[in-house]
């Protein structure tokens, strides 16, 4: 088997990373700077740190590379004749599925500034599942919370006037009640 | 919460990033949240969280619960998203009851949003239910769920819905097809609220699942003056069906249904269902399903898909039962034939004697190649005939089968008697599992009686309990 098409990023602060195209590609960004050619000498991502960058890498990594196999296990259930083998490739499906819901789940387990710095960079790069992980993750830290408490946890200054603040749950009785 | 604490840039006095989050990234993290009532509260947070337009109107997935309808419909008309994901409405009973025209007014603005799936759920028991409310065509939508107790509703007089694959309609009371002309692509169908109808037709080209559910038992006068209910099907595209019914009705159904395989009907009132010709007792079916299944062949690596048949029988003692119909009329009522499988379990409340009907039932489907039969738990010595003895020449001729297996065989007279006919009339037989009645002692007479039997045929495999029984 061929090897597979490496690209070259290069982070805010200078730093090289060597990954597969299909990993990079996960990006909507950097997949139309592919798309454009402009590739050569490595793809600058200018508002993305290292630090980040790496984690976001890991990410993408782990996704391209288990929807890798699960193409491939699709391609043998489909080449192979004999409709019994197809079990074992739906339970290998199964334990990725698996696999992936618990390193997602373990992925976002981060303090709020890798949160916030994930978040900005899924955004800027356009990986929408890494998106949606990290809003998830957010809206996890919301929910059940009076806004009291949520000011608390994301460090939010309360800059109403008491009787603004009074205006404005009148206004929204409906989503207090 | 805890985890957050530890760490200098989250909680209290860190630094406010969040709020310098893009609006598109808000809108995510409010999406999230799962409750619409939950994002609008966060407008209350500071000033970069209210603006003129609060967040939550802006997003693509609405959830409304326990509001009442004016508020809701106040609601919508601000919300901006005029293509919405999903939109969820559930509107809690009210005391005096919802209009319908209110249902109606809800619906139109809830249309207005042209949501691609739309859950609308109103409780309690309607004011005025003979009065219907008016279902606008969502065009847009791929999926409705309408829960709404207890009434019927009207169609607007023109439109369809166009791109609807799946309707689930609980609660309810209208028949089929009053809208299954007007949703071409509908795929499944989900109704729990046929009950109040005598009959029902469904009738579509391109429905391939169907779901009939009674939700409540309606209680009727006289079961014996109440007509069975009709279900007359016809799908040229249907693949599964499924009938679970209450109440004190039996339920008939009739298919013109060529693609349909998977069957299911689960009978959970009294007088469901009745069959067989054991005077005075009668069989009821509590349950009965096809299917195609993966079956592994004795000695055999590679499993085979074959058509399965399985019902669960119990007695009953109850008068009410009129309509009985035999088991061989039951089976041909099927859409679906050559069964290879047959999973039969009988159970009994008084000891009823069953083989005479479970004989019938073999004469039926003699072309099964497996037979797997479980015994009612009973240690009453008569349950397979009260009287005469089974003849080893019932006129049974099982051509097909490899396979029997027998749960819970107490080795009474007549299970020696069942056991012969067995070998008598299955000349392909291959492979017998015995699993004994609990707590019956394999140091007994009997037993010994039944490894003779078993031994004797020398050219079946024969397990008891797991073990290969031999010589």
């Amino acid at each position: 088997m061929a090897s597979p098409a490496m690209v070259t990023l290069i982070s805010s602060d200078d730093a090289r990373f060597e990954v597969t195209e299909a990993a990079a590609t996960m990006s909507q960004t950097i997949r139309h700077m592919i798309e454009d050619g402009c590739t050569d000498g490595g793809i600058p991502l200018p508002n993305v740190p290292a630090r980040t960058l790496a984690k976001v890498l890991e990410y993408c990594n782990k996704h391209a590379a288990a929807t890798a196999a699960e193409s491939s296990a699709a391609g043998g259930a489909a080449a192979g004749s004999d409709s019994g083998s197809s079990s074992s490739a739906d339970s290998a499906g199964k334990d990725d599925g698996v696999d992936l819901a618990s390193f997602d789940k373990a992925f976002v387990e981060v303090d709020t500034d890798t949160l916030y710095d994930l978040l900005l960079a899924a955004n800027y790069l356009d990986v929408k599942t890494l998106l949606d992980l990290c809003c998830q993750k957010v809206a996890d830290m919301i929910r059940g919370k009076t806004p009291e408490q949520i000011r608390q946890t994301f460090g939010i200054k309360n800059d109403f006037s008491p009787e603004e603040e009074e205006k404005i749950r009148k206004e929204n009785q409906w989503a207090f009640e | 919460m805890e985890e957050l604490q530890l760490h200098p840039g989250g909680g209290g006095g860190g630094k406010d990033r969040i709020s310098d989050l893009p609006d598109e990234v808000l809108l995510n993290v409010l999406s999230g949240l799962g409750s619409t009532a939950e994002a609008a509260r966060t407008s209350a947070l500071a000033r970069r969280w209210r603006r003129a337009r609060p967040l939550w109107t802006e997003l693509h997935v609405l959830v409304f619960r326990g509001l009442d309808p004016g508020t809701v419909r106040g609601l919508l008309a601000r919300a901006s998203h005029r293509q919405l994901a999903r939109l969820e409405i559930r509107v809690p009973g009210q005391a005096v009851g919802i209009a319908a025209a209110q249902i109606t007014s809800l619906l139109r603005a809830a249309e207005e949003h042209q949501p691609e799936e739309l859950i609308f759920e109103v409780g309690g028991v309607g004011a005025g239910a003979d009065d219907p409310f008016e279902l606008p065509c969502f065009a847009r939508a791929t999926s409705v769920d309408l829960q709404i107790w207890n009434r019927s509703f009207t169609l607007t007089p023109a439109g369809e819905f166009s791109n609807l694959r799946m309707l689930t309609l609980s609660l309810c009371t209208v028949s089929p097809n009053d809208f299954l002309s007007r949703c071409p692509q509908l795929q499944v169908l989900h109704m729990g609220c046929y009950w109040v109808f005598d009959f029902v037709t469904v009738s579509s080209a391109s429905l391939q699942e169907l779901i009939l559910r009674a939700d409540v038992p309606v209680p009727v006068d006289d079961p014996n003056n109440t007509p069975q209910q009709l279900v007359i099907v016809e799908a040229p595209a249907l693949e599964k069906f499924r009938l679970q019914s209450y109440g004190l009705r039996g339920v008939i159904t009739s298919f013109s249904a060529p693609m349909v395989d998977t069957l299911s009907f689960t009978f959970c009132s009294k007088a469901s269902r009745c069959i067989g010709f054991s005077w005075p007792w009668r069989w009821r079916v509590l349950s009965l399903s096809t299917a195609m299944g993966w079956v592994t062949r004795y000695g055999e690596a590679d499993a085979v898909r074959r058509r399965v048949l399985s019902m669960v029988i119990i007695d009953n003692d109850d008068g009410r039962c009129d309509a009985v119909r035999s088991f061989a009329e039951e089976i041909v009522r099927l859409p679906v034939n050559n069964f290879s499988v047959l999973k039969l379990e009988l159970r009994t409340n008084d000891g009823h004697a069953f083989g005479t009907d479970v004989l019938q039932l073999l004469k039926t489907l003699n072309t099964v190649q497996r037979l797997h039969l479980v015994l009612p738990p009973t240690n009453e010595r008569g349950y397979w005939s009260k009287k005469r003895e089974i003849k080893s020449n019932e006129g049974i001729s099982l051509i097909n089968l490899e396979e029997a297996e027998i749960e819970g065989l107490n080795v009474h007279d007549h299970d020696f008697d069942f056991m012969k006919l067995l070998f008598a009339s299955a000349p392909v037989l291959k492979v017998v599992r015995v699993t004994l009645f609990p707590g019956f002692s394999q140091s007994s007479q009997r037993y010994k009686q039944l490894c003779y039997l078993l031994w004797a045929k020398t050219w079946v495999k024969c397990f008891v309990n797991g073990r290969l029984e031999a010589l």
